[in-house]
């Protein structure tokens, strides 16, 4: 109990500083909400456009206030663990990792809780930010209570998926000398079906099937709340996101030990 | 029993050759592969409370015989064990009986305050906050960094920043601490007073070093053991005060002389200087004992003073590798 107890004070402590670290430079942080509010401004100027120069109210049964809202939902995962990504690339690359594979505890595990550790204070000053942004221009879409909790579930798993997705794509480092092009070709081909400039919900039937199943779009289900607002159907992302979370950290484990003993760090 | 015990230990790397120029497309179609031996069997002990350099010129071995023993990399063959671990399969259980520093990587966070960081590493390495608390203020005191505690670590010299690192390194007590160059960079005081800490700490914590360095200046003063490699093989592992013994066979000597020299000879000893009073030569030994050079120049001249010297130990380190090469 004891020895249980002293480990979660490690991962609390690895949060806490994770969170320090978040604010040490105030001015990343608030560039960062600024260039984010900068992006879904600019989705709240063009789709209210395009509808009205073609006199649409809605498409496939969404209105353009949802299509705006369903982009900035994605828009906030993106906040999320893209900084792991560089972070771990750049500690394999450059023997940084040296520091923290000498020390008594699960590499993986730490970058896993230093990227999730974020995540609360993040979600909740991200979530002001759309409110306050798109609530008062727009105002705020109706929600179901199932879509409400849905909402925050696949927001939660969403995260947690997106940050398996950075670390897998990281530590391809072990093997290749700079993995950006694995990570800039995955994130692109994402683009077109995870719903980060055209909501899914006005594309073609088999590329919201294709955003269904492929691992790399589920961590932005989120954005499909209001094309998928059933029970049934918000449980079947739900359950899609857990599958790919645990195949994800599968592969991800399997990986590292097999990466880990390719490390090379030259000397002094 | 020993506390670092080392048995055939061998890594070796294998590095893609790419062409140069132009020709570098080719090698993303054909790798051409070259295997390098960085460490080559190599096997010793050591035991609890000793200090020990590993030395070696670039590209020696040196750093990654330590990142092996720290449960870094893999070994390609052979076996070591660290505090009674091995430290690539049992790396966790082992990282609580080491500290590490290593001198050119920091394991502090940049932006936050080396207090921050310290608390982090208290509960990375379980510590009850009491322990941790004194053992803090005690290494606090020691190296003396109370007064730049609360500034973030990019704001501190290189000096201060350096004393956090071993700080961080010694805080779970550790029985055996490794330090990679733990004096790069740093000036002629903080050199020495890091010296003077990490040799107290060996003699109150009875705490085993094993140090890596360029500075020989680390390794008299610390160390009592030496072991040089070279190209990945062993090639001296001694008490440091015999590497001086063994391997001085060249002597100065400085002589000043009541009259004005003039003419001055003298067979199997080489002339470095001649002034108008004084004379600097070189023995060697193995040519020529120092007995006769002496009393030839007590015969022959009327001496006001005379001074007989070793080489640095930097020379002597320098002469084993270019033997080693040779």
């Amino acid at each position: 109990m004891n020895n249980w107890y002293k480990k979660l004070k490690k991962y609390q402590e690895i949060i806490r500083i994770s969170n320090n670290e978040m604010f040490a430079s105030p001015g990343n942080f608030i560039g960062r909400i600024v260039i984010f509010c900068l992006r879904i401004s600019l989705f709240g100027i063009i789709y209210p456009y395009v509808f009205k120069s073609s006199n649409l109210t809605s498409i496939n049964g969404i209105s353009v206030i949802q299509i705006v809202w369903s982009l900035a939902l994605v828009q906030i995962i993106y906040q999320f663990s893209r900084k792991t990504y560089q972070d771990i690339r750049d500690e394999i690359m450059s023997g940084q990792i040296e520091t923290k594979l000498n020390k008594p505890y699960s590499f993986l595990n730490f970058v896993f809780v230093d990227a999730m550790g974020k995540m609360p204070i993040q979600a909740i000053i991200y979530a002001v930010t759309i409110v306050l942004l798109l609530g008062t221009v727009f105002g705020i879409p109706h929600f179901t209570f199932v879509q409400i909790i849905g909402l925050i579930i696949l927001f939660i798993l969403g995260v947690i998926l997106f940050t398996l997705n950075m670390i897998l794509l990281a530590i391809c480092a072990f093997w290749m000398e700079n993995p950006d092009p694995v990570y800039w070709i995955i994130g692109k081909l994402s683009w077109f079906v995870n719903g980060t400039f055209i909501p899914l919900a006005i594309l073609p039937a088999s590329f919201r099937t294709i955003a269904t199943y492929f691992p790399f779009s589920a961590p932005f289900f989120l954005g499909r709340i209001f094309e998928i607002s059933t029970l049934t159907g918000i449980s079947q992302l739900i359950i899609i996101q857990l599958i790919w979370i645990v195949v994800f950290a599968f592969i991800i484990k399997y990986l590292y030990r097999l990466g880990i003993k390719k490390v090379s760090i030259n000397g002094g | 029993m020993p506390q670092i015990i080392l048995e055939n230990l061998t890594k070796e790397f294998h590095l893609k050759i790419k062409k140069p120029g132009a020709h570098g497309w080719k090698s993303l179609f054909q790798n051409e592969k070259k295997i390098i031996s960085a460490v080559d069997q190599i096997s010793f002990t050591v035991d609890k409370g000793e200090t020990v350099a590993l030395i070696g010129p670039n590209g020696a071995g040196k750093s990654t015989i330590i990142k092996m023993l720290t449960g870094i990399l893999f070994p390609t063959s052979g076996t070591a064990s660290v505090a009674g671990f091995s430290p690539w399969q049992e790396r966790q259980k082992m990282a609580f009986k080491i500290g590490t520093v290593f001198g050119q990587k920091s394991q502090l966070s940049f932006h936050l305050p080396a207090i921050d960081s310290f608390r982090l590493f208290g509960r990375i390495y379980e510590l009850d906050d009491a322990v941790y608390e004194k053992r803090l203020q005690e290494l606090v005191t020691i190296f003396n960094v109370q007064e730049f505690l609360g500034q973030p670590l990019r704001k501190l010299s290189l000096g201060q920043r350096m004393r956090c690192e071993i700080i961080a390194s010694l805080l779970h007590n550790p029985e055996i601490i490794f330090l990679d160059e733990p004096t790069i960079g740093l000036d002629v005081v903080a050199k020495r007073e890091l010296r003077d800490v990490l040799r107290s700490l060996n003699k109150q914590w009875n705490t085993t070093i094993f140090l890596t360095s360029h500075d020989t200046g680390d390794i008299e003063a610390l160390c009592k053991r030496t072991i040089i490699i070279n190209y990945g093989k062993m090639i001296y592992d001694d008490l440091t005060q015999n590497l001086q013994r063994k391997y001085i066979t060249i002597k100065r000597i400085y002589v000043r002389f009541e009259d004005k020299l003039e003419g001055f000879q003298m067979q199997d000893v080489t002339i470095l200087n001649i002034g108008r009073y004084g004379v600097s030569l070189e023995v060697d030994t193995s040519k020529r004992n120092i007995r006769s050079v002496l009393e030839e120049i007590i015969r022959k001249y009327s001496i006001v003073d005379i001074n007989i010297e070793d080489p640095s130990l930097e020379e002597i380190i320098s002469n084993i590798y270019q033997k080693a090469n040779e």
